[in-house]
This record gives structure tokens, C-alpha cells and sequence, in this order.
């Protein structure tokens, strides 16, 4: 199935909302995708609607659209202003933004920016704060305080509208990094494409009245066994087009809804990760991206091109059903030699010590559509409670047969262990991939008073349960 | 070459049928496969053909019968005329077959027609259905084992994966295992010749040999066991031939052939004795009756062993095996659907026992269990009261998904094996199970370290440092321990002011039942232990006779029992002397004067098995034998005692009192699952099964 479609392209937008267009970048989406064929162009970027330095303002609407799957076929779904993924937000370390989400759904909406740390008001969840009304607005206001590769999406009837095409990227850059040529933002999603109809008797029906676009929530990437068709910005293998003698830098994203990515080839540096650079580069061979995940890879490019593939992988604990597939290329053209890559100061911060004491244990289980978090389901759930200030150790444990990426809004942690492993390098991540079985030790030190959600990101678990609320406190 | 699809096989005629490993790829149906598929690349119809599929059952109407394409997830049910519509994948992989599965009939299929041909009318799919008298004459089949798998008679040859993790389980094991051989014929098999029976207070005599069909040996006789107790007759002759089993056998040795249940469990012999627990056992279960209090296969467990008789090289009957999967037509199987391999209702059959009092002169407490029956082993229903239940059953976590394999078959381990009848359809990941079951038993699967835990907090004030321990029941669907009641679960707390153990002047502790070398009471002497060496400590404890009104299973929860019936009295650590000098005669010399209290327990450091009265608490289901002695072998109890296990979720908080020390003390904390009672494995010379479950300090 993969490779018949191998050629074609993409997911496309059409029917944008009532507000005017958001401004693209040269060779943004959204057009005739034949038009642009295999060519890895980065989403469109928001244009700041504040032109005070220091400030980014933007208006966000979320609205029904129309995709364009690879092959033609057009289903219903949702985009931010029109596109998906959404515009990438792009700010400077220390900038104010301010956003104004507009909710032209027919169903509330809210916007989560996935792992910000921020005022737990702006989070985006529904704890305890309703969402954005279909015909209303929101503003929300944070400031931009870690370096780093981000993403936003919406919490409610979550797994439904991320897959319906609610997803976009935000990017804050520290002015001190070094500029690199080339930059790409590359967003992962894999779509399940439209099966004939098979007239199964006891075939079930969506539950949602969202648009239900094949796009990984019933039967998706792995769990089911099926391989969703991994799209690169909503085209199938594209190919990155630069000068060789130059470097380049792809800030990726996994937005799908529960498909996890192996991607393995030629990785180039690992420079970052969930919360920015890492402490140590690292130099995969393969790298896992749970739904959620970000990575930052860097190249160095010479006259030979490279592959990053798609491996076959399973959070349901077995090689995935499916072959290795091209996920996008890179091609430089010219003869010029592989430069030095840019020096990125990384921090070279050691993994810090266990201290011994655990604050707060969560353990996923779960089976057959009911997950679970310390045996409880959302929202009849226990609220933990930690101090802003104090750094804590939570103890995260799977039971269950599958894996669960872990994801703590509004707190980022350093994972001491796995298994009672240490990692080989400090890591600092706000969504941790549980395989069957695990164990991990995390050490955050919390500083925004208020109710975090703690979830699997694999949406359809997070809505089937497995979600808990961690309250912050102020120091006493 | 597809128009050769469109004809039916004589499945269930076809027994030969096994799946080939990678030297003898010499399987009929999969050379068929080869020979039939489409080339890759063919040219192949774009719109999927519709089809009218009939479904007959003895010739009649099958309603309800379910559609199955291999390979494929969907599924069709036939409506009451035994009609349904179809509209096959195209993008399946292997062999293209359309079964259907009832559960009155072994599965049975068809291949599919070419979809570039003329549709016919209708197809048809016969199926028969399989008698339902248990055959007491059949003779359960041989599981193989990793390195005995050569042959198609055992299932080891073609589910590899599955044989491999069975044969490293306790359920493999279930009717060798020395410490229920040890309990049900009131050995000491440890203690190995007569020198050391004798010493541990044995008897050196005869008795039957496990598996040994009847072979007798001279062992130690020691203890409590199943035959001596419930069979006057064996107390002097290990020879004897019982007429009260317990029904041990019932799910320890479930696979003896002839009559099912109520057997001896010596006489276990063959596969019975060497696999217990075994693939063609379980896979005979046809149902589960929950309502029968009994376990094992004369009571919860109904087996079906096929009674059709059978002249070909599958053997003398037709093959019948219940499983989870309505889409496996490999006629070596005979294979039927059957939930109860999904929803843990198979588990229960042996994981949940309520038993009346065997003891001869003994009954239950009506006013207790007014059903008559002692809680035994509740695993079950624990799990089924929980708020995992019932979605999230047994395998969730006791079977995780086991990678590298497509399907039971090993179907991707194996070459030159498409997809088919032979060798099954490649299942979803994560469809395969791990058969270890994994749990206490395997420390490697990690299972202890996510059952529960532990959080600590201590102050210091002028009467010490003041510490609260709150142990939560945060992974398992069950109460934890369950399973098995001479289990226990020990809390441990210590506290220390650089490296060095303050000494605990109060708080909560292990009960007696937890490990010392001597114990005595208030009135006894303490001043002369002649089994104490120097270093030893002497923890002692006062008791004021009220009863800990604690929140366990059942009616030591719910409200039922007031706390006297709940039977765990209050008991609060007084203090603690260390041994520094001991007499011939047992007089001995300690660090402080030892505090006045109701007992005291000699504890050696050295042992680290002992932990009566320390500071900490325990978690347990304790049965009692007539003499109210704690933790006797199910068999010989008369009633429940306590049952202060935790249920899931559930927490309980303890606390403890150290003599201050610094000014900033570190506490540890630390559980350990101890799967068989210190006395126990003291009498029978078991090696230590204690394992630590997980630990914090702060």
C-alpha cells in the first residue's frame, strides 16, 4: 500500500475560515500539492501582529477545513487558520506572546502549548477551566522562557481534534545559538487511509461527532498492527533541497495520535530534544519519537545526500506489521564539502543524583480501551500535590502490555533512570516513552503554581483514562 | 491459477496439516500457498468483490456464526437465516480464506474465490458440530519442550515462542514442585539424608516418589501436609493410598488422563508430572463455572476432551482445542473461539477457592462464613471488585506482549511459510502473549518493583524522631499479596544518623509471625535465651489488648467484623538491647536494660529473614490451624485470622518512633514479598524466597 502511494502527495487544506489567510513563507503549503511534489518545505510560518520587539501576538482560528489526502481524496477536518499543520509560531527567548484563540468548531476547543513551562492558565487543559465555546475567543499570554522546539494542539476531545488536523509548531530560539543555513520543521503524523467499505456487521462507528478523517485514530499505527502512512508536513517522502556545504538543521515533531516513529538512516547530531539542547550531543542510529516527542538532528552536508527512514516499530510491544520506509531526504546540490557543523554550546550538565525519596508514584495500566493512572480514570482522579521550588522525584511505572508516552504539562524533568539505569547522557524532556514494564525516576523541580495534567500521549489512552492532575503549590 | 482457490478443501478431513519448521518446510498447505498466490506485481481487481456467504451448522441455519477473512480484522455475523454479506480485503497477505467460527463447531472454511472470476451464487461454509461428552478415555497430548520439539504431535513444534516461556514457568512446574510435594505429603525433601531429618526433628522413612508411578523412596517426614493430616491412615505409612486429596491435584496436576479431579497428587506421572500446568490442559477448557466454589478440573474448569473418534495420524480422536482466536483453521488444531481465554474467567478457574474445613473433627465458623467455606484464594475476585475490572483482565499484565513473533505460531520466526491455514495469520502486535505468566516468580519480569509503594515522612521532636510510612497498593488489579495466604508482605522502616541505626523506642512492628530465633511472652523468663550469640537484639513490645481496626478484604473491611474479629491486636514497640555477652546457660549480658512489655523476640542480625517485631508492619491473609497457630497450610486451617491485605489502590500508614539523633536523619524504608512463612522455611529447609519489592529513603 505504502509504496503504490509512494509518489503521490499529501494532505492539503481547502475551505480556510472566514479571517484572512495567514501570510506563508516562500514555498509554504497549502497549494496544489502536485505543484510541489516531494519537496520538504517547512509549515507556514504566523506573522507577529505586535510589532513591539519583545512581543509576539497572533491570532489563531480553529475551524473546519478540508484535506486533501494523497491519491485526491478529500475529507472533512479541522486547521488552524486554515492550514495543517498550523502556522509555526516563531519567538525569541524572553518574548511575551500573546495568543487569541477563535473557535469557529462546532464543539469547544482550547490550545495546550505542549511543553512550555507557563502560567497554568494559559495551559490550555480543562481542568477546572472550561474551553474556548464554538463562536468564542480566548486570549491567553506567557512568556517564552526555554530555548527549544514546541508544539500546540488543542485538550479537548483531544484525540479527535488533533486528528482531525488541529496541530502546529513553536518554535522559541535563543538569539546565542549559532545560525544555521538551512532550518526545517519537519511534523510527523501518520494517516490511515480510506479502506472500501466492507460491510462488516459489527464494524463500529466513530463515537465523536468531530470529523473522523483516516488519520491514526481508529486502528493506527501499531496497536492495531496497521501502519498509518507516515506524512512529512503532509507529503509522503519529501526531499529536503539545500546547497551541499552547508548544514542543516530539522526541529521534528510527532503530532500523531498514538503512532510512534523509529527513525533510523543517516541521523546526522542529536543536538536537541524535548526541553532544547541537550546536554550532551548525542549520535543515533535510530531514534524513537513517541507521540508528543521532539528531536533536533543536525547535518553537516557534503555532496551526498541521505535517507531518514521509518522503521518498523510497535508501542504494543512487537515489530510492527509493515517494511522500512523513506520518511524524507535530503539532497544537496553542488560539489561543495561537508562544512564544520555550527558549535552549539551544549550545557555538559552531568545526570544528577538520585536523592532516594519518591514524591508521587504513577503507574499506567490499562487494557482493551479503559487506561488507567494509579488506578484511576480521568477526571474521578486522586490531585497530587507538590511545592513550587522543591525538587521532587516522581516514580513512573507501566503495567500494562503496551507503551505510554508520559507527559507532564507545564513541567519539564531530568530523567535520573530507567530500571534503575541512569541515562547515558542528562536528558531533559517533558514526554518520557514508558515501555512495558518500566520504571522511571524523574527529578523536576516545579515553579508554576497550579493544576498540571499528567497523561499518556497516546491520545486515545489520555481520553480513555489514563490522565491524573498534579497540583502545584506555592512554597509554604 | 486463482480459480484454483475457488475450490473447497476438505478441512476438517485434512489432519496431517501441522506447520513446518525452517528444516522441513514440507507443510501440504503451505506448498499449496505457494503454488496458488498471485505473483507479486499481478495486475489485481481495484474494487473488492461482494459475496452472499451461507453458514450452515449440521445442515441447518448457523445464526450468529462469525465471519472471518484470514488475516483481515474485520468480521461478519450471519443473521438467523445463516446469511451474511461480504466484502473481502484485497490487501491480504497469504492465503486467501473466509472461515467462520460458532461456538458449537470447530472453525471451518473456505478459500476465497478469485476476485477476477465469476462470483458465485452464493458460497457455503458447513460447519459440524463437536460432541459435548468429555472423553475420559482420551489421553492429553504431549507439550513438547524446548529442546524436545522435533515432532508435529507436540505443540512445542510449531508454538516455540509459546513453549519456551511456558516451559520457564510455575504453572510448567506445578505438580514437581518440592514446596507443594513438601505440603501435601508432610515432607522435608531438603533435608536429604537421615542425619539432617533427624536433626530438624524429622522421620526417615518411605514414601511414595513424586511422578514416579507408584516407586518409593525413604525422605524426611516432617511437618504439616495434606496426606497425613486429612488421611489418619497415612500418618505412619507415607505408602499408603489416601481418600482425602484437598484437591491439590485438581490444578497442580491437572492433566492426569482418566477420571478428572479429586486425584492423588502423586499420582501424577508423565506429562501430568513433568509439565503440570500444561498447553493441552488448558486449552481443553470449553467453560468456566464461577458459581462452583471448588477449583481445578472437577470444578470451575470444564474440560472437553474430544470424543470423535479418529483413524489418521492425528491421533485416535478429532481434534478439538479451545483458544482465543475465532479465525484458526488449521485442522491439527480443531480449534473452537471461547472468551474465557480473554476475560481471566480461565485464571479463576484454579485462582480462586473458597474451601470448607478438611480438618477431620474441625468446621467453619458459621458465624464468620456463614457459606461455609474459608476464603482461600481470592485472586479473582479481588481483581473483579476492582475498578480495572473488567476491562483490563489477568493477561494485561501476568501476559505481556511478546515481540519478534507474528503469531503463536512463530509464524515470522519461520521460513517458507506464507500466511494460511498452516501456519495462522499474522496477528496485530501486541496480539501474542508471553505464556511465563510472569510475577513473584520471575524476579527478571520486574513485576514486585511496580506493585507497590512506599512514601516516608519524619520529623524530629523532643520525644525522638517521629517517622509515618504510607505503603499503597499502587500497581496490582488484586490485593496485594494475593494468591496463595502463607504470603506476606513485610514493611521494614530503620532509621539512621550518619550510616549509623538509631535505636527504635516505639511505634508499629512486624508481627511475631515475621522471623526471630526464640519468642516469648510476658511471664516467661527474659533473661535466659540459650540460643542467643552475642550481637543479637531483643526487641520487645507492649500490647494493651485492643485489636487494630483496619480496613483488608472482604469482611475485615466492609464492616462486617469489628475489630476484635479482624484479629490483629495492637502491639507497639517498647524498645530494643543489643546482646553483648551469653552464659553457658543463656544468661546474658545487654547494652541497656531491656524495657518491660507483653513479648520479646531474639532477633539474629545475621539472618536477614527475621523480622518479628522490628519497627515496620506486614500485609497478610493469615489462616489458622486448630491450635491458632498463624500461617497453616491451607489445607489445615479453620479460619481466617486477619486479612489485612491491601486492595487495590488501598494505603496504609504506620508510624515509628527513633531515639533522636542528628539533624538530619535519613529513613529508609523497604518492602519485602516473602512467599512462604519463616517457619515454614525453617521446618522444611527451603531456601529463603524473600525478595525486596522496592525501597525509599529521605
Amino acid at each position: 500500500m505504502r509504496s503504490a502511494l509512494a509518489l503521490l502527495a499529501a494532505v492539503a487544506c481547502t475551505g480556510a475560515p472566514e479571517k484572512a489567510e495567514p501570510p506563508k513563507e516562500s514555498g509554504a503549503d497549502s497549494s496544489p500539492v502536485e505543484e510541489e511534489l516531494a519537496v520538504l518545505v517547512s509549515p507556514a510560518e504566523a506573522i507577529d501582529e505586535d510589532p513591539a520587539p519583545g512581543a509576539f501576538m497572533l491570532t489563531l482560528t480553529a475551524a473546519p477545513a478540508e484535506h486533501v489526502l494523497p491519491g485526491g481524496e478529500i475529507v472533512a477536518g479541522y486547521a488552524y487558520n486554515g492550514q495543517t499543520p498550523g502556522p509555526t509560531i516563531r519567538v525569541s527567548l524572553g518574548d511575551t506572546v500573546t495568543v487569541t484563540l477563535v473557535n469557529q468548531l462546532d464543539q469547544p476547543t482550547t490550545v495546550h502549548w505542549h511543553g512550555l513551562v507557563l502560567p497554568w492558565e494559559a495551559d490550555g487543559a480543562t481542568w477546572m477551566l472550561g474551553g474556548v465555546a464554538p463562536g468564542a475567543s480566548r486570549t491567553v499570554t506567557f512568556r517564552a522562557t526555554k530555548a527549544g522546539t514546541f508544539w500546540y494542539h488543542p485538550h479537548m476531545n483531544t484525540d479527535r481534534q488533533v486528528d482531525a488536523g488541529l496541530y502546529g509548531v513553536l518554535i522559541v530560539e535563543d538569539p546565542a545559538e549559532p545560525k544555521v543555513e538551512n532550518e526545517r520543521v519537519i511534523v510527523l503524523d501518520d494517516w490511515i487511509l480510506p479502506q472500501p467499505e466492507n460491510g462488516a456487521l459489527d464494524s463500529s462507528a466513530p463515537d465523536s461527532a468531530s470529523p473522523a478523517p483516516p488519520h491514526a485514530g481508529d486502528g493506527g499505527h501499531g496497536e492495531s498492527g496497521e501502519e498509518g502512512l507516515w506524512l512529512v508536513n503532509g507529503r509522503v517522502a519529501p526531499t529536503v533541497e539545500m546547497l551541499s556545504g552547508e548544514s542543516l538543521r530539522a526541529r521534528i515533531v510527532n503530532v500523531s495520535n498514538r503512532g510512534y516513529v523509529l527513525l533510523g538512516g543517516a541521523l546526522g547530531a542529536q543536538i536537541a530534544s524535548d526541553q532544547g539542547l541537550l546536554d550532551t550531543p548525542l549520535a543515533p542510529e535510530t531514534l524513537l519519537l513517541a507521540p508528543g516527542d521532539r528531536a533536533e538532528l543536525l547535518w553537516a552536508m557534503g555532496a551526498d545526500g541521505l535517507t531518514v527512514w521509518d522503521l518498523p516499530y510497535s508501542h504494543a510491544g512487537g515489530a510492527s506489521v509493515g517494511d522500512e520506509a523513506a520518511l524524507f531526504s535530503v539532497a544537496p546540490e553542488g560539489d561543495a564539502a561537508a562544512p564544520e557543523p555550527p558549535a552549539f554550546v551544549h550545557p555538559g550538565g552531568a545526570v544528577s543524583a538520585d536523592p532516594g525519596f519518591t514524591a508521587l508514584y504513577y503507574t499506567f495500566a490499562g487494557d482493551d480501551g479503559a487506561w488507567f493512572i494509579n488506578g484511576e480514570q480521568y477526571p474521578e482522579v486522586t490531585v497530587g500535590q507538590v511545592s513550587a521550588g522543591q525538587a521532587v522525584v516522581i516514580e513512573a511505572r507501566n503495567l500494562s502490555a503496551v507503551e505510554h508516552p508520559l507527559h507532564l504539562h507545564g513541567l519539564a524533568f531530568e530523567v535520573l533512570s530507567v530500571n534503575g539505569v541512569a541515562p547515558a547522557a542528562r536528558a531533559v524532556e517533558d514526554t518520557l516513552n514508558l515501555r512495558a514494564r518500566d520504571r522511571a525516576r524523574l527529578l523536576l523541580t516545579p515553579t508554576e503554581p497550579g493544576f498540571w495534567m499528567v497523561h499518556c500521549h497516546i491520545l486515545e489512552h489520555e481520553e480513555g483514562g489514563m490522565m491524573t492532575v498534579l497540583e502545584v503549590v506555592e512554597a509554604p | 491459477m486463482m480459480g484454483e482457490m475457488t475450490r473447497r478443501l476438505p478441512l476438517l478431513l485434512t489432519l496431517a496439516l501441522g506447520c513446518a519448521p525452517k528444516e522441513a518446510p514440507d507443510s501440504s498447505a503451505a506448498q499449496e500457498t505457494a503454488e496458488t498466490s498471485p505473483p507479486l506485481g499481478e495486475t489485481a481487481p481495484t474494487t473488492a468483490p461482494t459475496y452472499i456467504v451461507r453458514v450452515t451448522l449440521d445442515g441447518e441455519p448457523a445464526a450468529g456464526a462469525k465471519l472471518s477473512q484470514g488475516g483481515h480484522a474485520a468480521r461478519w455475523l450471519t443473521d438467523a437465516a445463516g446469511l451474511a454479506q461480504i466484502t473481502p480485503s484485497l490487501d491480504v497477505e497469504g492465503e486467501q480464506v473466509l472461515m467462520a467460527s460458532h461456538p458449537e463447531a470447530r472453525i471451518g472454511g473456505i478459500y476465497l474465490p478469485d476476485p477476477g472470476d465469476t462470483a458465485p451464487e452464493e458460497l457455503l461454509i458447513e460447519l459440524s458440530r463437536f460432541l459435548t461428552r468429555d472423553n475420559i478415555e482420551y489421553a492429553f497430548q504431549d507439550p513438547g519442550e524446548p529442546t524436545r520439539n522435533d515432532n508435529t504431535s507436540q505443540c512445542a513444534h510449531c508454538h516455540i515462542t509459546l513453549n519456551n516461556a511456558w516451559f520457564e514457568s510455575a504453572h510448567r512446574s506445578a505438580a514437581k514442585n518440592p514446596t507443594v510435594l513438601d505440603v501435601y505429603a508432610g515432607l522435608a525433601s531438603a533435608r536429604a539424608d537421615e542425619a539432617a531429618c533427624a536433626e530438624a526433628g524429622g522421620e526417615w522413612r518411605a514414601a511414595r516418589t513424586p511422578g514416579g508411578e507408584g516407586l518409593s523412596a525413604e525422605t524426611c517426614h516432617l511437618g504439616a501436609g495434606v496426606l497425613p493430616d486429612l488421611n489418619p491412615e497415612c500418618k505412619d505409612d507415607g505408602l499408603c493410598d489416601p481418600t482425602q486429596t484437598g484437591l491439590c491435584a485438581d490444578c497442580h496436576a491437572p492433566g492426569i488422563n482418566g477420571r478428572l479431579g479429586g486425584r492423588d497428587l502423586l499420582d501424577a506421572t508423565g506429562y501430568a508430572y513433568d509439565f503440570g500446568v500444561h498447553c493441552d490442559v488448558c486449552h481443553k477448557v470449553e467453560s468456566v463455572d464461577l458459581s462452583n466454589p471448588n477449583p481445578g478440573v472437577a470444578g470451575a474448569l470444564k474440560l472437553l476432551r474430544p470424543a470423535e473418534p479418529l483413524d489418521g495420524p492425528s491421533g485416535p480422536w478429532l481434534p478439538l482445542t479451545f483458544g482465543p482466536y475465532d479465525d484458526v483453521l488449521n485442522p491439527r488444531m480443531g480449534s473452537v473461539a471461547r472468551d474465557l481465554f480473554h476475560d481471566g474467567s480461565l485464571c479463576a478457574g484454579c485462582h480462586e477457592l473458597r474451601q470448607e474445613v478438611l480438618v477431620p473433627g474441625e468446621s467453619v465458623d458459621l458465624s464468620r462464613w456463614p457459606e461455609g467455606r474459608l476464603p482461600i484464594h481470592t485472586t479473582y475476585s479481588e481483581w473483579a471488585a476492582s475498578p480495572f475490572a473488567p476491562e483490563v483482565s489477568c493477561g494485561a499484565c501476568h501476559m505481556p506482549a511478546l515481540g519478534d513473533v507474528g503469531n503463536s505460531a512463530d509464524l515470522v520466526n519461520l521460513v517458507d511459510i506464507q500466511p494460511g491455514i498452516a501456519g495462522g495469520w499474522v496477528r496485530p502486535p501486541g496480539s501474542v502473549r508471553d505464556h511465563a505468566w510472569v510475577g513473584p516468580r520471575q524476579p527478571e519480569s520486574g513485576m514486585l518493583q511496580l506493585a507497590a509503594s512506599l512514601s516516608v515522612v519524619s520529623a524530629n521532636s523532643a520525644e525522638g524522631l517521629d517517622v509515618a510510612v504510607t505503603v499503597t497498593n499502587s500497581g496490582p488489579a488484586h490485593a496485594l499479596p494475593t494468591g496463595e495466604p502463607m504470603r506476606a508482605v513485610i514493611l521494614r522502616v530503620e532509621a539512621l544518623c550518619d550510616g549509623a541505626a538509631l535505636p527504635a523506642i516505639g511505634g508499629d512492628v512486624v508481627p511475631e509471625w515475621g522471623g526471630a530465633v526464640a519468642l516469648r511472652r510476658a511471664g516467661e523468663d527474659w533473661t535466659r535465651f540459650p540460643e542467643a550469640k552475642v550481637g543479637d537484639v531483643l526487641r520487645v513490645v507492649s500490647r494493651t489488648g485492643a485489636f487494630v481496626d483496619y480496613a483488608g478484604w472482604g469482611p475485615f473491611g466492609d464492616g462486617s467484623f469489628d475489630a476484635t474479629q479482624k484479629g490483629i491486636l495492637e502491639e507497639r514497640l517498647v524498645g530494643e538491647a543489643v546482646v553483648l555477652a551469653v552464659t553457658a546457660d543463656g544468661l546474658l549480658t545487654l547494652d541497656v536494660p531491656l524495657p518491660e512489655g507483653d513479648a520479646v523476640a531474639l532477633i539474629r542480625p545475621s539472618d536477614p529473614d527475621q523480622h518479628a517485631l522490628a519497627p515496620g508492619w506486614a500485609f497478610a491473609r493469615v489462616l489458622i490451624d486448630k491450635e491458632s497457630t498463624p500461617f497453616a497450610p491451607h489445607h489445615a486451617a479453620i479460619d481466617v485470622q486477619s486479612d489485612n491485605r491491601l486492595l487495590p489502590g488501598a494505603s496504609a500508614t504506620t508510624t515509628h518512633r527513633f531515639a533522636g539523633g542528628c539533624d538530619a536523619p535519613v529513613v529508609r524504608a523497604w518492602l519485602i514479598h516473602r512467599p512462604f512463612p519463616y517457619t515454614l522455611t525453617a521446618e522444611r529447609g527451603w531456601a529463603s524466597g524473600d525478595q525486596t519489592m522496592t525501597e525509599t529513603w529521605r
